[in-house]
């Protein structure tokens, strides 16, 4: 399969000329009153990235989304080199650098929306799919900034730091209706006012609906008379609402979100009954204010307000229990002010605090209710000393105080050398540490065997990480970026077993990651975009085996062109995943997906249409379940479609 | 496998036809700076004017475009400077976005001279740099900070604070 992805990858690189060799006319003789109309391919991928992180950061842009035909958070970070996502028909779960095990990246990777922490403060967990707080058509770029970002982040920011940043208002400058239609009967509505105020205030605005009717679905597993020979009817509906407003005026900016997702379940997690009600509710919402400012003498300040809300209603119909209904609550506010000064001699020094409030963190279920909270203090410092021209070290430390987990040194130091202006070699050494989630500590739902009991004694897990990176500008708008890691883990927390048959969180072991990518970038002065990567990674459990859900090859790749009219592109994304271990430690074949989008803006006034075929060749393919299925794996989408109309006034 | 391989074959076909209308960022600004030089009232001392390109950049081959080109009776110089360079030589500097917020000490030591200077994206207010090229909606469009070329002694023309997205 590799050596098929190889031989594309080959062919398509002696396509490359073919669109370089494109001639420029001279625009010099052109008047600016006509330059100022003309459109312009942005080569902001390519750009500097905004995330200040001492790794390989990779970045998909508003271009991207569009020309693959993205739906969710989970579909963008899918296509990024050395991630991949898998899913167990409710919620998706992330994986990468040696950790895949479904939930293992639940509350160990970071999701900021315009640098505000947007997890929830029971699971710690970020959406990816419909539930998630963002509709992708807001979304400007994407970054992610592998491994530890502890110094500026603090908890959370364990294996990686996804930023997302959203669009200006300005550069909407309309309000657009959109309309999606896919896969079994799905439907969503949006709308979104974008546009730059008289008084200089930029304004955006967005609602959008979501529906799924639901199909049925056939599980071997439960291929009983019982159980309806296997067959869920209709058990997989999904309903979503979302709204986003911003509003930036001066040094000011002022955001809220709020995400509701209704998604029933037809695997029967935790031993449910099979073909019966079990449905996730989750609603997320977040608001924040942000005051940039500069005083005289260089001294930049930014100061950070925000409070957030979580609730989580699931319920199921269980065997023994009947209807289990649960009613999880959490709430928090925040504080950061960060000081930036540059003006030392060879200096860039950054300086913070944070305060956050975790004052409501509460579970509600049929066996328990309980209260919990968590105040966390944190103070951090950063310096990126310039020795000469090629050198640069970067050192800094976080240390953060969860009352009810004790206290913890984050110390991270980078080098970074430019031999010449077009390659950087970085080589970093950082520590993170991550707080037990609520959920791990605190949630019980029994005493009996299988259920999770508590944890009060549970503390912090941590990390410690290398890391060599090397990026080189062949050209301008052609870079390859290369990357040694290795991670350790300790006192890594896990679900574990215990004598009785109930089940508990503990700071279980330690384990191991190591790997290598490598990724090539290129833009082509017609517009055109490619992306390729190729990820080998390995490691060893806290068990001291080999990884559950760890594939040890990874490939990738991204092409997207303009086609012969003038608005229209197409987009062709392959993504390879090699063999992985299930729970049960049965290896899953791996699999190749292609996907093809065909998007053309401004068909007819200002309508912009886009089509995508996803897993165009109706590949077969499964997913590692985690332990709370029966199942040990699950069968994927075929192929599947989305069609996408936007319509601007 | 080999039908992925044939989809690859068709892509051949999109691409033969990849001439497409929008102009490459990068070019555009390149070609943007030219106008600038143009439509810049010059002191009458200055013979050729000098764009002298600050730093880390993206222009690729776009700026071999406009580097010689006549703008009436002078001709536009392109150089690539870095920052321990004297800039008195230069009549306009070009700064891309990180240098644009990192470069403080170099615009306060060309603040007071007839320095032209430009840079890319939301332009920094407090670095005095004067005009800022944004792209917004696929248009390249741009941002002038008309007081501080007022404050360097440089005019620049009506038909430039006419077509600015935003004059400060």
């Amino acid at each position: 399969m590799r050596e098929h992805l190889q031989k594309i990858v080959a062919s398509l690189l002696w396509l490359l000329p073919v669109v370089a060799g494109a001639q420029m006319r001279d625009l010099t003789e052109v008047s600016l009153e006509d330059l100022v109309q003309m459109e312009v391919v942005s080569a902001s991928r390519l750009a500097q990235q905004v995330s200040d992180a001492h790794s390989a950061v990779v970045v998909v842009t508003a271009q991207d989304i569009k020309d693959h035909g993205y739906r969710t958070l989970a579909e963008i970070l899918a296509s990024m080199r050395g991630l991949y996502v898998s899913s167990d028909l409710a919620y998706d779960y992330l994986g990468g650098r040696g950790f895949g095990n479904p939930g293992d990246w639940a509350g160990r990777l970071l999701v900021l929306i315009d640098g505000h922490a947007s997890n929830d403060n029971l699971y710690n967990y970020s959406y990816l799919n419909h539930a998630g707080l963002l509709d992708v058509e807001l979304i400007d770029r994407v970054e992610y900034a592998p491994g530890t970002g502890s110094v500026l982040y603090g908890n959370n920011a364990y294996f990686g730091v996804i930023n997302i940043f959203t669009k200006k208002g300005g550069a909407i400058s309309a309000t657009r209706f959109g309309a999606d239609v896919f896969e079994h009967g799905g439907r969503k509505g949006s709308v979104m006012y974008g546009r730059q105020l008289e008084n200089g205030a930029d304004v955006l605005f967005s609602a959008s609906l979501l529906g799924a009717p639901g199909q049925d679905i056939y599980f071997p597993e439960f291929d009983t008379p019982a159980d309806n020979h296997g067959v869920a009817e209709n058990q997989d509906k999904k309903h979503a609402r979302r709204l986003f407003g911003k509003l930036q005026l001066g040094g000011w900016q002022f955001e809220a979100a709020y995400a509701e997702a209704r998604t029933r379940i037809p695997n029967a997690p935790f031993g449910g009954v099979f073909n019966a009600f079990s449905q996730y509710w989750d609603t997320n919402a977040f608001v924040n204010a942000r005051y940039d400012t500069e005083w005289r003498g260089g001294l930049k300040s930014s100061t950070h307000v925000y409070s957030g809300y979580y609730r989580d209603r699931s319920a199921g119909v269980y065997p023994v229990t009947g209807l289990w209904q649960e009613n999880n609550r959490g709430q928090w506010w925040g504080m950061d002010q960060k000081l930036a000064y540059a003006d030392f001699r060879n200096h860039r020094v950054v300086l913070g605090a944070e305060y956050r409030n975790d004052f409501r963190m509460d579970f509600d279920t049929p066996f328990a209710v309980s209260t919990h909270g968590r105040r966390t203090a944190s103070l951090y410092a950063q310096d990126e000393i310039t020795l000469d021209a090629a050198w640069i070290v970067n050192i800094g430390a976080r240390y953060d105080h969860g009352s009810d987990v004790g206290g913890n040194l984050s110390p991270r130091v980078a080098l970074t050398w430019m031999p010449d202006p077009r390659t950087t070699v970085r080589a970093s050494y950082s520590t993170a540490f991550r707080m037990p989630a609520a959920f791990e500590k605190y949630y019980a739902d029994g005493d009996a065997a299988g259920a999770q009991v508590a944890n009060r004694h549970l503390g912090a897990e941590k990390i410690v990480t290398t890391e060599v990176v090397l990026k080189h500008h062949v050209q301008s708008d052609f870079v390859v970026t290369g990357t040694v890691y290795r991670y350790r883990t300790h006192d890594l927390i896990a679900t574990v077993e215990r004598a009785d048959g109930t089940f508990q969180n503990a700071n279980a072991g330690d384990s191991r990651a190591n790997g290598a990518e490598i990724e090539l970038e290129k833009i082509w002065a017609t517009g055109a975009r490619l992306r390729a990567s190729h990820a080998w990674q390995g490691g060893e459990s806290w068990r001291g085996l080999s990884p559950i859900n760890a594939p040890r090859h990874l490939a990738k790749l991204n092409l997207g062109v303009p086609l012969w009219g003038s608005g229209a592109r197409a987009g062709l994304e392959m993504q390879y995943v090699g063999p992985r271990l299930t729970t049960a430690r049965r290896e899953l074949g791996g699999y190749t997906l292609a996907n093809l989008t065909v998007s053309a803006d401004k068909v007819w006034r200002d309508l912009d249409v886009s089509v995508t075929v996803r897993n165009l060749f109706d590949r077969d393919y499964h997913a590692v379940a985690p332990n709370s299925l029966v199942m040990d794996s699950l069968e994927m989408e075929g192929r599947s479609g989305w069609v996408h109309l936007e319509y601007g006034f | 496998m080999r039908r992925l391989a044939h989809i690859v074959l068709l892509w051949l076909a999109a691409l033969s036809g990849v001439w497409a209308d929008p102009v490459p960022e990068y070019h555009m600004k390149a070609t943007y700076l030219y106008n600038f030089a143009l439509y810049t009232e010059w002191p009458e001392t200055v013979d050729n004017i000098r764009l002298c390109i600050l730093g880390e950049h993206h222009f690729g081959d776009a700026l071999q475009a406009i580097n010689g080109k006549a703008l009436s009776e002078r001709r536009l110089e392109v150089r690539q400077v870095a920052a321990q360079d004297s800039l008195a030589e230069c009549q306009m500097v070009f700064l891309g976005e990180r240098e644009a917020r990192t470069s403080r000490k170099i615009l306060e030591r060309i603040s007071n001279l007839p320095v032209l200077t430009v840079t890319e994206g939301p332009l920094p207010l407090y670095s005095g740099i004067m005009v800022s090229m944004v792209v917004e909606n696929n248009r390249l469009g741009f941002y002038i900070n008309a007081s501080a070329a007022r404050h360097a002694g440089l005019n620049v023309s009506s038909k430039l604070l006419k077509l600015a997205r935003r004059v400060y």
